[in-house]
């Protein structure tokens, strides 16, 4: 019954002008398609940034140095070089405190073989591979004796180990040469990737702190303590403690201010996760907007085809048609064209996300819940302006419908 | 006999901005159960604005209309639109079928409306074509068809529903005057045999030869009614 009195003649008449159906579900193809793209770019960028915190391990605690000030000129974040190992062992005697790694870090050339490469080498402690979450490949990680004996051994990251031995099967037990220093290579690390800053993680050196900073920088000082946590909930009470600590040992008397500071992964990647989202639905909010434009054009074309229709909608008056009959079918025909065109929006958005993962190699997630908002946004649009026309069709005179020329 | 129309001081008045023009002006009219009453008038006397009125198309100024005993201006416009679907069938000058939709299609479009299941719809529609002889037209298009052969199809379309009144305004007012007389043989035949009752607007007196009662109209009243007692056969 309702499927005859509705639905049939609603998509009979949307077939018979096949251009002008395609045409006015253009504007709600696009719309729907632009809502999905965003949103897959957004949800795409987000959970990657979420992944890489989460492959930093979302227990994290940073301390760098902080500024200093000399004669009223403050150097920036780093500028004081304060941190020692010594501070990272009386953090780690902290409750809540998992490990912690000082680290040291320097860019320099590395020679073995022939080969030679621009690379980071890191200074850490054998908690990092715990505290990163990131185990070898092949070999093994440097160990407490190690640190102590201030070996000369290293742990490669893949992008190294490819350009310094590239075609050898292992290159555990060769030496590479560091600033003039021959380390012995005693494991590979498993690959990372890139980073969400599309920084290459796996282009690194690990080698002991000690190593480091007795054959390499000179310095009593590391670069920065990395700390993790029992329990990601404890994490700001492990903050503050640490704070605390370190003011304690750094003697500050409290008007000057710290010379080091204290960060949390989560707190950061929790902002700039809440500052995409705010972008990306104000951005799908245009591109909502654009989905009403196109509903306008539903209107339009409805319009033209009650008055197109109008013999016809007095003729089946005068065979008994009530007039929600014929709301209904009008309605029928406007929610068809406005769901049709949400349905193929959704196919065009997943095409153009999976273009712009293809080609521009973000990585883009399509989330099914704004699948269903986009397609029941469009059937909404098509029940919003195709009721005025709609209820047209159905108030119509039928004497003077049928007189119509 | 059983009433099917009853109207008493029907009159209908059109506003046209400031003008007011009476159309029908105290119309008293009864027919009943198994009549052929043919309206005649000249042009402007108020004939289809009667017939519209009966047909539940338009509301009367004044007067009263009851059909089948229940008075119309009492009913909502579903009910008036489920007697429209139930009881009433039209066939108009213009045939009036749908464009680019089958012969078949357009005598099932009535059935829609009503409670019909999906699958007898299809089967009642060639029942009533095969009845009238034009089963072969099911598969044409409007445009595939003649004058004669298009205005069969909607008189199968106005009696697919098993309809107690037929309204026909000027069925044949374009055809020639074979197909006319071919025409108006179905109606004479429609009313014998199956007892329908029918109520028909002509300006010809041969077509209006084929009524039992013959109803003349001037200025919005009936001047005449009379039985016809050299009712045509065929
Ligand atoms: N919708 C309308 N608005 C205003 N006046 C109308 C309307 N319909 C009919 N009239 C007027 O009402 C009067 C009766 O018209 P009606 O159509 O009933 O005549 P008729 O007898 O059917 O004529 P014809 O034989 O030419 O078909 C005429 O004066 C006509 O101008
Ligand atoms: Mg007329």
């Amino acid at each position: 019954m309702i499927f005859d009195a509705t639905l049939r003649p609603a998509f009979t008449a949307l077939l018979r002008n096949k251009a002008r159906s395609m045409l006015t579900m253009l504007g709600i193809v696009i719309g729907v398609a632009a809502v999905i793209v965003t949103v897959a770019i957004g949800t795409g960028a987000r959970t990657s940034v979420q992944k890489s915190i989460a492959s930093l391990g979302s227990n994290l605690i940073v301390v760098q140095p902080g500024s200093i000030t000399q004669g009223g000129a403050r150097s920036g974040f780093g500028g004081a070089s304060t941190l020692t190992p010594a501070d990272g062992l009386a953090i780690a005697q902290l409750p809540g405190v998992a490990a912690v790694s000082p680290v040291v870090s320097l860019r320099t050339q590395v020679v073995a073989g022939g080969n030679n490469w621009q690379t980071f080498v890191s200074g850490v402690a054998p908690t990092y591979s715990y505290i990163r979450s990131w185990p070898v490949a092949s070999g093994r990680f440097f160990n407490q004796s190690d640190v102590q004996a201030i070996a000369k051994v290293a742990v490669l990251g893949q992008t190294v180990v490819t350009q310094l031995f590239p075609g050898q099967s292992s290159p555990i037990g060769a030496s590479v040469l560091i600033k003039g220093t021959p380390f012995t290579v005693i494991g590979t690390l498993s690959p990372l990737g890139q980073s969400a800053m599309g920084q290459d993680q796996d282009d690194v050196i690990l080698i002991p702190y000690s190593s480091a900073m007795e054959r390499l920088t000179g310095l009593k000082t590391v670069n920065s303590l990395m700390v993790s946590s029992t329990q990601a909930s404890q994490i700001d009470e492990v903050q503050s403690a640490i704070t605390t600590l370190l003011a304690r040992r750094h003697r500050i008397v409290p008007p000057e201010p710290n010379d080091f500071q204290v960060r949390n992964l989560q707190a950061i990647a929790q902002a700039a996760g809440s500052t995409a989202q705010v972008m990306e639905v104000l951005l799908a909010s245009v591109a909502a907007v654009s989905l009403i434009v196109g509903g306008i054009g539903v209107m339009n074309i409805m319009l033209v085809s009650v008055t197109e229709r109008t013999r016809e909608i007095g003729l089946r008056m005068a065979v008994g048609a009530p007039g929600r009959s014929i709301l209904q079918q009008f309605l029928t025909e406007a929610i068809a064209l406005s769901s049709v065109g949400g349905v193929i929006g959704v196919v065009v958005g997943a095409l153009g996300a999976l273009l712009v993962s293809v080609l521009a190699h973000w990585p883009t997630q399509i989330p099914l819940p704004w699948v269903a908002l986009a397609v029941g946004f469009a059937a909404l649009v098509g029940i919003f302006f195709g009721y005025y026309p709609a209820r047209k069709a159905a108030a119509l005179n039928p004497i003077e419908a049928l007189r119509f020329e | 006999m059983e009433s099917v129309v009853d109207v008493r001081g029907l009159r209908k008045i059109y506003t046209l901005g400031q003008e007011e023009i009476g159309a029908l002006a105290g119309v008293d009219l009864r027919i009943d159960a198994g009549e052929f009453v043919a309206v005649m008038g000249p042009s402007g006397s108020g004939k289809s604005t009667f017939m519209q009125i009966v047909g539940m198309l338009d509301s009367p100024s004044g007067g009263s209309y009851h059909f089948e005993g229940r008075d119309v201006s009492r009913l909502t416009a579903d009910e008036r639109a489920a007697i429209r679907s139930s009881r009433l069938g039209f066939v108009f000058q213009s045939y009036n079928l749908l464009a680019r939709t089958t012969a078949l299609e357009n005598v099932e479009l009535p059935l829609l409306y009503a409670t019909h299941p999906v699958r007898e719809r299809e089967q009642i529609a060639r029942a009533q074509m095969q009845l009238l002889g034009i089963e072969h037209l099911a598969k044409h298009f409007s445009n595939q068809m003649s004058g004669g052969q298009q205005q069969r199809v909607a008189i199968a379309r106005a009696l697919v529903n098993g309809p107690a009144l037929i309204l026909a305004d000027e069925p044949t007012g374009a055809l020639d005057t074979k197909t006319s007389d071919e025409v108006m043989a179905l109606f004479g035949e429609l009313n014998r045999e199956r007892g329908i009752t029918i109520l028909l607007v002509t300006h010809e007196a041969d077509i209006a030869a084929y009524a039992k009662r013959i109803v003349r109209f001037r200025d919005g009243l009936i001047i005449s009614d009379r039985i016809n007692d050299q009712q045509r056969a065929a």
